[in-house]
């Protein structure tokens, strides 16, 4: 039995990947309402896999019903393992770990979705910090094929193992990494940003420039400038401020004044109709 | 004037035809298997039309080659690879700076659309880069004009991406397999980092990193581990 903390896309994205690869789920959540939609949600979606024959009609239903709701803690004194996704706030999650431990079996792990704290830090405040791992998907999650398993300094060698087997059985392609600030992804993708935005503060180049360049040249999906604005550029440019603080201002995850410009004056991407491009153009 | 050749069956327009093509890397070895493949002689024997130059890991090479390159070929354009150089701190070797032009690509080169090309500073006289768009056009590569700069665009960006796996490979991060997986499947790159890196040569990959670091600063220093892998030939995967 999985019991997943947090209704939001990311806590029933994983809810949906583990349904389908034949888990039970408890998902749970503070507000009814929240885990109504939830459900909602996921039904839509199983629907429209069925209408596209990626699923069949009883397959989803019984898929469907592997997912039950809590709104109360103690329903998941059964739970085996149990998948943290709710805000990223560090008291929240340390209360939240420490509450749940005292509910479940001595054996049971503790895993966080958290993409920005410090796994080591959200195992503290528990009794069995050894049963505490990180769990890193990434959104869609029932769609991209990653997860990073992150070994905080006190996870036990066992919990750790646990968590890549149960990431193969959910269809993942897992990675082990050390509790280092933006595990691997967030961390090693920096530069594809930063060093974007240097070169334009720079007059090397345009933004398109730069983005052809990169994309046409080096065989890139995207350009740095069009993924930002894809991502969001408050979004991208925290994760970069985050990183930076986080490696005590290592010159080489220095954020971008150019960008955090962009972040004031509203220019946030394609949610907002503008970012480093326009997506208005059309309609003026 | 450019000399024409005898062996090409196709001429292209301008008649650039012989290339000598120099450098101690992939990138030149690609990029001298590029120009075969198009029927451009690389003959070294007679006067070229155009110098294609890809010295990345050794700057004294890469200094004392052009040196005596143009002294050899006074009339060859200089196609000078602005990985671990400007084009205009080339130009500033040499007796007549108007020669040079700055390049820039990364392998694999055989997919890429386009190349980066850029003048020296300060430099009014147009013709040399439109000889070298012409010749890099009759590779089938789009030459996009940029602002001279060490390093180019995609070697900077792409090297820094790297060097900083490499840092995380130092750090006991992750695995080297581990980061070019995550990297491939959580952010759709092309290639893993350290794979790439291997594919690019390390020696080339530092000549690049050792070049910004000596313009902007600490931001670029290498990683220990990068040095010492470029210094024992190794690769990430042997």
């Amino acid at each position: 039995m999985i019991g997943i903390i947090g209704s939001g896309t990311m806590g029933s994205g994983i809810a949906q990947v583990a349904a389908q690869s034949g888990f039970d789920v408890i998902l749970y959540d503070v507000e009814s309402a929240m885990l109504a939609r939830a459900i909602s949600n996921l039904t839509s979606t199983f629907n429209k896999l069925v209408e596209k024959g990626k699923l069949k009609q009883e397959e989803a239903e019984a898929t469907l019903a592997r997912i039950t709701t809590a709104t109360s803690l103690n329903d998941l004194a059964g739970c085996d393992f149990i998948i943290e996704a709710a805000p990223e706030k560090l008291d929240l999650k340390q209360s939240l770990f420490s509450n749940l431990e005292s509910l479940i079996s001595d054996q049971a792990i503790l895993a966080t979705n958290t993409s920005t704290l410090s796994v080591t830090q959200i195992a503290s405040g528990c009794k069995r910090p050894q049963n505490v791992v990180g769990m890193h998907f990434f959104n869609p999650a029932p769609l991209l094929p990653l997860v990073e398993v992150i070994a905080a300094a006190v996870t036990a060698d066992a919990v750790v193992t646990a968590t890549l087997d149960l990431a193969k059985h959910m269809g993942k392609t897992a990675v082990q990494v050390k509790d280092v600030p933006g595990f691997i992804v967030n961390r090693v993708a920096r530069p594809f940003y930063l060093e974007a935005l240097r070169l334009l503060e720079e007059g090397v180049a345009d933004h398109a420039t730069l983005d052809k360049l990169i994309r046409d040249g080096g065989g890139f999906r995207m350009g740095p400038f069009e993924l930002m604005d894809l991502i969001g550029l408050d979004i991208n440019y925290a994760a970069s401020l985050s990183v930076y603080e986080s490696y005590f201002y290592e010159p080489r995850y220095r954020p971008s004044l150019a960008q955090q410009r962009m972040v004031e004056s509203g220019r946030l991407g394609r949610k907002t109709g503008r970012g480093w491009y326009d997506y208005n153009k059309n309609e003026q | 004037m450019l000399k024409s050749g005898l062996e090409n069956p196709f001429p292209p327009k301008d008649m650039i035809n012989k290339v000598l093509v120099i450098g101690d890397g992939t990138l030149a070895n690609e990029m001298a298997a590029l120009v075969g493949a198009k029927h451009l002689s690389a003959e070294t024997a007679a006067q070229p039309d155009v110098i294609v130059e890809a010295i990345i890991a050794d700057r004294k090479k890469k200094i004392e080659t052009l040196q005596s390159l143009s002294r050899a070929y006074p009339d060859s354009l200089i196609l000078a690879s602005a990985l671990n150089a400007s084009a205009t701190e080339v130009a500033s070797w040499l007796e007549q700076p108007n020669r040079v032009v700055g390049w820039a690509m990364l392998p694999p080169i055989e997919k890429s659309k386009v190349v980066e090309v850029s003048n020296p500073r300060g430099l009014q006289d147009l013709a040399g880069l439109d000889r070298a768009k012409v010749f890099f056009e009759s590779l089938g590569k789009e030459a996009v004009m940029v602002n001279d700069t060490v390093g180019g665009v995609l070697p900077r960006v792409v090297a820094s991406l790297i060097n900083g796996a490499v840092f995380a490979v130092m750090e006991g991060v992750a695995s080297p397999r581990d980061i070019d997986q995550a990297m491939k499947l959580g952010t759709n790159y092309p290639h893993g980092p350290l794979e790439w890196g291997d594919k690019i040569g390390l020696d080339q990959v530092l000549g690049i990193m050792n070049a910004l670091h000596e313009a902007h600063g600490e931001r670029y220093r290498p990683a220990p581990l990068l040095v010492q892998m470029a210094q024992a030939k190794r690769k990430f995967y042997e």
